[in-house]
């Protein structure tokens, strides 16, 4: 170890520096072997090991792109024989250039290597070696070697100069084009080592076979046409001839040259991605018969020239700057990526080659890497234990015969693999031929048993840690394909809990931990708050649907999972205080869970478990700030949970409750978080409390000469204090979804920018009246702002400011203007977003901020509606991309949907009735999408409902009497077909109602009067009359 | 790895003498480290411009120029002398990419922390934030981190930097103690209570989980 005397040491930080080296060296210490090897110090040990191996593994956090090579600022003109014309491109192992060897006036490529990379001699004889090796190779497919040079210090070769790109760009352009591949950019950038130039027209069009789809079914290529000789065309430079071209052409017979020839436009893109495997192959199969293994195959490292010809270049030159990179930090994910599992043993043999092109395959294929994790030792672990989903899951025309042979190719154990790059080429070529491949698939035995044998006797539970981070990393981007193999290791940690309740504390803290980030990939909002959507029919009352966020099938068995868990731990196991806490805390979560599947009287059990267990810390710890502050904030979620069963009483006091624990505690000076949670009461209280008289109330007040109710109409002046009576009604969706209002005073044709709102008192409780909401939010906007500026890199300190601005309702106040606050919104989420583009939630925000602004904008004349138009159109765009993304997440797709709606809305307000037509349809289908994703969620048909009745409005201004009628029929028959209790819901029963008088206006309007009236009368009988217009004040 | 070994003690002797190949050795050596520190003390709003390894070069450079420099410091280990140049290259990288923005650092510079840099409080806090990437956990991951530097700033910061290099360096102990110009002893002993404070301190943090625990 070190030369320090370790007589002046702490003895116990001895110990802790050589635990810590052996947790860097890769090892897995254990502190119970620690406490016993110096029972004197267990105590301390027990104690303080665990911190001090988290600071350890959290220092592998995942390194920002970076890890290029540099010269250190060096330019470089000329390396002797070679005048340096430009600059290639740059990776992570050196710089290529373009350059002239003047003495023979050919144009070359020459890669310059980082000083750094050579500095032990070893690896300089290594790479020299290795460099004769690969000048040694000859073949169509392989960018030749011309030779190595020094030159002050920087040591470079030189190579052939290829036209061409390489397959990760390839890769990139594919994702890029293709919507349900993750983009591109998100993937650890392997780092490109190009020879590249603008693709020509050619290779544009090879790259524009690969958008084909496959669906054409056309494998067979399109060989008439190609002469035979096409395999052995030389590059567009005057490079050196092949010399030998081995290619066995087994039996593939007369077709190998066709088949195994360059890339043609007209060809599928499964048959391009097979024909460069062949390609690839056949020159990995020469050059193993050479002597000489690649060690870094990777898409960077193959290249497709404008003829399309695929090179295969670096050969060599990574094994000797292997034992660098493994040791070397920040540009390593990126070779680690394609490495086949058996190398980090030591072996590497042809088969780590074939390896390592199949994951390029795959990653063609799947057009995502095919495995990805946050950090160097979880990739490794991956890459040793895990298999990733195989391309079919990610696109379904894969051919199945393709990916058998890249799942064989890929297969961890060598022994499974193809034996040969050869063999790889073969079976390629029989699927190109149409012929049965030889890969077969692993029968479910033999799954079964391969499972068995890789799935490791868990050492300690890191390695299910770093499983499940990997799992959770990727969870909800992926979709439901990930989130059944975290069930599984959802499981696996349930079961290893079991086994290990006598370790306890530790183990549920660290479980928890991990359990709490998949639940909160999984779960797609921290506020799980019941959702409510209103609209407004044709006659201007106001229907208001309570939803919650639906749930795919496979995230909520994974919930549930996690509530068995939460469940356990929510039984806290010790009487001390940090034991209670992380019951409470797990509690919580667990309520939450509940209220995410829809059982909120669990949840309410749940939340009433956390606050008696906080009410108890609370009393031995009454001074403590933090623990009041965490009990507040779960009255307020327990508020939120009442808001969603619709008791106004009990939410109200609630957040009373909340308000009492925090109001003396946050002064200006208090914690941040106090006054963050205080503000977050405020800000529920102002915006779900108003809304919550129950939808079956009708509304007073309708517009009988206005087709919609847009604009709001010119308001009055209201003092800034309890509001009076009115009939208006508030509608305040959380999260700002922002509906119809019928407002309380029609004039027709006067158009005020405002429309006076305000909240109708709920029946008085013991607690009074429900604050104004305007006031709470002013409130909540009051202890905001200084929050915003003294802690800027809180978003979601930030993100509530936005959204209290975005929801105040549009009311002429003396202290702020509705433009201006919306305007503050949309700044504050542009701005959060620009900061934390890995955050879904922020944009959504700014989508429905965005949404808010353009639908409470100025009066739709024409030009004001041009205004608010793009910022309709920037929503859209954002929540499109975010429903993409996160397939899972059902909350994105209802975004959009009701986005689509307003703006459908306003463009009837503007006569723009086709458009709105188009956008109600399109919203209508994405209804349709997620009834099928979810065919136990009753709210999206009902939802859908809400959008057939509009979109029967844009029909019939359009005077389409079918296809209103139509449509009307349609929701009528999806409401009657809701299940029973549902059905009865006073919202729905209004819905019904209000379709039905809809579907009669339609048939009046187009002349069946009789029809009209038999609907009218059926309407009539199960709902009863309509509401009586109430003359307006 | 980290460990300094015999052959140390002869590459410093060469480097003296004005061996520019020592210094190449000797950078190699401890490359991952500097990279390390780099990293771990780059300002956050430099993550996309600056690359560490251009830090690092520049910082070759440097160090070749003013080896002249390192010979009459008798006192300084050659890594410690490194890692001084190291930094203070980072710090003129600061200043020329962030120019009047430069934040002001806590009082530190006694304990050779170089003004202009993120603070320690800052990249600590950064660090044991953790590295929460799901979608939903960036904005959790933001109030950890919050509640996490308010109270790492209360921390002494002696015992802060200690954790910093210790850990997020990987100093080796005399290192340790060379940069803080304290005792070994003393840093031996300190080091255990910034571990102790530090735990302290984490289990008030709510929702902090601890990354791992071995049975």
């Amino acid at each position: 170890m070190t030369a320090e005397p370790r007589s002046d040491r702490d003895a116990l930080e001895v110990l802790a520096e050589e635990f810590v080296e052996r947790l860097r060296g890769g090892q897995s210490p254990t502190v119970a072997e620690y406490t016993s090897r110096y029972p004197a110090l267990a105590d301390d040990i027990r104690e303080l090991f665990p911190t001090i191996a988290s600071m350890e593994l959290l220092k592998y956090r995942k390194q920002q792109t970076g890890g290029r090579a540099t010269l250190g600022g060096q330019k470089l003109e000329r390396l002797g024989d070679f005048r340096i014309i430009r600059e290639i491109g740059r990776g992570g192992m050196g710089i290529v250039f373009e350059a002239e060897q003047e003495s023979l006036a050919r144009h070359v490529a020459i890669k310059v290597l980082p000083r750094h990379a050579l500095l032990a001699a070893e690896a300089l004889k290594r790479f020299h070696r290795e460099a004769r090796i690969a000048a040694g190779l000859h073949h169509t497919n392989i960018v030749s070697v011309f030779g190595v040079g020094e030159h002050e210090g920087l040591h470079y070769y030189v190579m052939q100069y290829i036209r061409g790109v390489g397959l990760d760009r390839v890769i990139e352009r594919l994702a890029h084009a293709n919507p349900t591949a993750p983009a591109a950019a998100e993937t650890p950038a392997a780092p490109a080592d190009e020879t590249q130039v603008r693709p020509s027209p050619e290779l544009d069009g090879i790259l524009d076979s690969f958008f084909r789809s496959a669906s054409d079914g056309h494998r067979r290529s399109t060989g008439a046409t190609r002469p035979a000789a096409e395999g052995n065309s030389p590059s567009p430079q005057p490079a050196t001839e092949p010399v030998e071209v081995a290619r066995a052409s087994g039996s593939s017979g007369h077709l190998a040259p066709l088949l195994a020839g360059p890339l043609r436009c007209g060809m599928s893109r499964w048959e391009t991605v097979a024909r460069i495997g062949v390609q690839a192959a056949h020159a990995l199969h020469y050059a193993h018969t050479q002597g000489t293994l690649h060690c870094d195959i990777k898409p960077a490292n193959l290249l497709i020239d404008s003829h399309g010809i695929v090179w295969i270049t670096d050969f060599g030159v990574a094994k000797a700057m292997l034992a660098e990179t493994l040791t070397q930090t920040g540009d390593l994910t990126g070779t680690l990526l394609y490495i086949a599992p058996e190398r980090f043993q030591g072996q590497t043999d042809p088969r780590s080659d074939v390896y390592s092109l199949g994951l390029t395959l795959y990653e063609l294929l799947a057009l995502r890497p095919a495995f990805a994790a946050p950090h160097r030792q979880a990739l490794i672990r991956q890459i040793l234990e895990g298999s990733p989903p195989s391309p079919r899951k990610f696109d379904a025309h894969v051919p199945r015969d393709l990916e058998t042979i890249v799942l064989k190719a890929t297969a961890r154990d060598p022994s499974h693999r193809y034996a040969s790059a050869e063999a790889l080429a073969d079976d390629l070529e029989r699927f190109l031929d149409d012929r049965p491949v030889l890969a077969r698939r692993t029968t479910p035995v033999e799954r079964a048993a391969r499972w068995c044998r890789r799935n490791p006797v868990i050492a300690g539970l890191t390695a299910t840690v770093v499983a499940l981070s990997i799992a959770v990393t990727s969870f909800a981007t992926v979709g439901y394909v990930q989130s059944r193999r975290a069930n599984l290791l959802v499981r696996q940690v349930l079961e290893l809990e079991t086994r290990q309740r006598q370790e306890s504390e530790a183990t549920s803290k660290l479980a928890l931990g991990v359990l709490d980030r998949i639940y909160a990939a999984a779960g797609p909002k921290r506020d799980a708050v019941p959702a409510t959507l209103t609209v407004t029919g044709t006659t201007g009352e106001a229907i208001e649907v309570p939803v919650t966020p639906a749930l795919s099938k496979e995230a909520a068995t994974l919930l549930e999972n996690l509530l068995v868990f939460y469940d356990r731990v929510g039984m806290p196991r010790g009487g001390d205080d940090q034991a209670l806490r992380q019951a409470a805390q797990a509690d919580r979560r667990a309520a939450e869970i509940h209220t995410q599947l829809g059982q909120l009287d669990k949840a309410d059990a749940a939340y009433g478990r956390a606050l008696e267990m906080y009410r108890q810390l609370s009393s031995r710890q009454p001074q403590s700030a933090a623990l009041a502050t965490e009990r507040a904030a779960i009255y307020v979620d327990l508020a939120n949970l009442r808001c969603g069963q619709a008791v106004p009483e009990e939410a109200m006091a609630d957040y009373n409750s909340a308000r009492e624990l925090l109001e003396p505690l946050a002064t200006n000076d208090a914690a941040a978080e106090t006054r963050y949670q205080l503000a977050r009461a405020y800000y529920y209280l102002g915006t779900l409390g108003p809304h919550l008289l129950g939808p079956s109330e009708p509304p007073r007040g309708q517009r009988p000469d206005r087709p919609h109710d847009w604009p709001p109409p010119k308001l009055e002046p209201q003092e800034f204090g309890p509001p009076p009576e009115d009939d208006s009604r508030p509608h305040f969706g959380p999260r700002g979804q922002r509906p119809d209002r019928p407002p309380p005073r029609p004039e027709p044709g006067e158009f005020g920018p405002l429309s006076a709102h305000h909240p109708r008192h709920p029946p008085g409780g013991p607690n009074g009246p429900w604050p104004d909401p305007v006031q709470c939010l002013s409130k909540a906007i009051d202890l905001l702002t200084p929050l915003h500026r003294e802690s800027p890199a809180m978003g979601s300190y930030r993100q509530l400011l936005g959204r209290c601005y975005r929801d105040l309702p549009p009311r002429p106040m003396a202290t702020f203007n509705f433009r201006d606050s919306i305007h503050q919104a949309v700044l504050i989420f542009e701005q959060l977003v620009s900061d934390f583009p890995g955050e879904p939630e922020y944009r959504l925000d700014l989508a429905e901020a965005y949404a808010v602004r353009a639908f409470n904008g100025p009066p739709p004349a024409r030009e004001a509606f041009a205004e608010a138009e793009p910022y309709f159109r920037k929503a859209l765009s954002i929540q499109e991309t975010l429903a993409a993304k996160y397939p899972n997440v059902s909350c994105y797709a209802t975004g959009l949907v009701n986005t689509l709606f307003r703006m459908a809305k306003v463009q009837q307000e503007v006569g723009r009735t086709a458009e709105a037509q188009t956008a109600l349809e399109k919203a209508r289908n994405l209804i349709v999408g997620l009834m099928e994703r979810f065919p136990d969620d009753p709210s999206n048909r009902v939802r859908a409902a809400m959008i057939q009745n509009a979109l029967a409005d844009a029909y019939r201004a359009q005077r389409k009497w079918a296809d209103a009628r139509g449509v009307l029929e349609d929701a009528l028959r999806q409401l009657a077909a809701l299940p029973d209790p549902q059905r009865e819901l006073p919202h729905v029963r209004e819905l019904r109602r209000q379709t039905g008088r809809n579907l009669a206006d339609v048939l009046e309007d187009s002349g069946q009067a009789a029809e009209a009236q038999r609907v009218r009368r059926q309407s009539a009988e199960s709902f009863g009359p309509p509401p009586q217009p109430k003359p307006s004040r | 790895m980290t460990n300094p070994s015999d052959g140390d003690y002869a590459l410093e002797q060469r480097l003296r003498a004005g061996d520019e190949t020592a210094l190449a050795e000797l950078f190699g050596r401890h490359r991952e480290r500097l990279w390390r520190m780099v990293q771990f003390r780059l300002d956050r709003r430099l993550l996309g411009r600056l690359d560490p390894e251009d830090v690092l070069q520049e910082s070759f450079l440097a160090a070749r120029g003013r080896l002249t420099h390192f010979q009459g410091r008798e006192q300084m280990s050659a890594f410690v002398w490194l890692r001084l140049i190291v930094l203070q290259t980072l710090v003129d990288a600061h200043r020329h990419h962030l120019g009047a923005q430069v934040r002001d650092a806590e009082r530190e510079q006694s304990l050779g922390h170089v003004c202009g840099l993120q603070t320690t409080t800052a990249a600590l806090a950064v660090q044991l934030a953790g590295d929460l990437t799901s979608p939903s956990q960036a904005a959790a991951r933001e109030e950890t981190y919050h509640l996490l530097d308010q109270a790492i700033a209360a921390m002494e910061p002696i015992d802060r930097e200690v954790l910093a290099l210790r850990h997020f360096e990987e100093l080796t102990n005399s290192e340790v103690a060379e940069v803080l110009q304290i005792q070994q002893k003393a840093a031996s002993i300190r080091y255990m209570r910034a571990v102790r404070r530090l735990k302290e301190i984490l289990r008030q943090i709510p929702g902090f989980q601890e990354e791992r625990y071995d049975g």
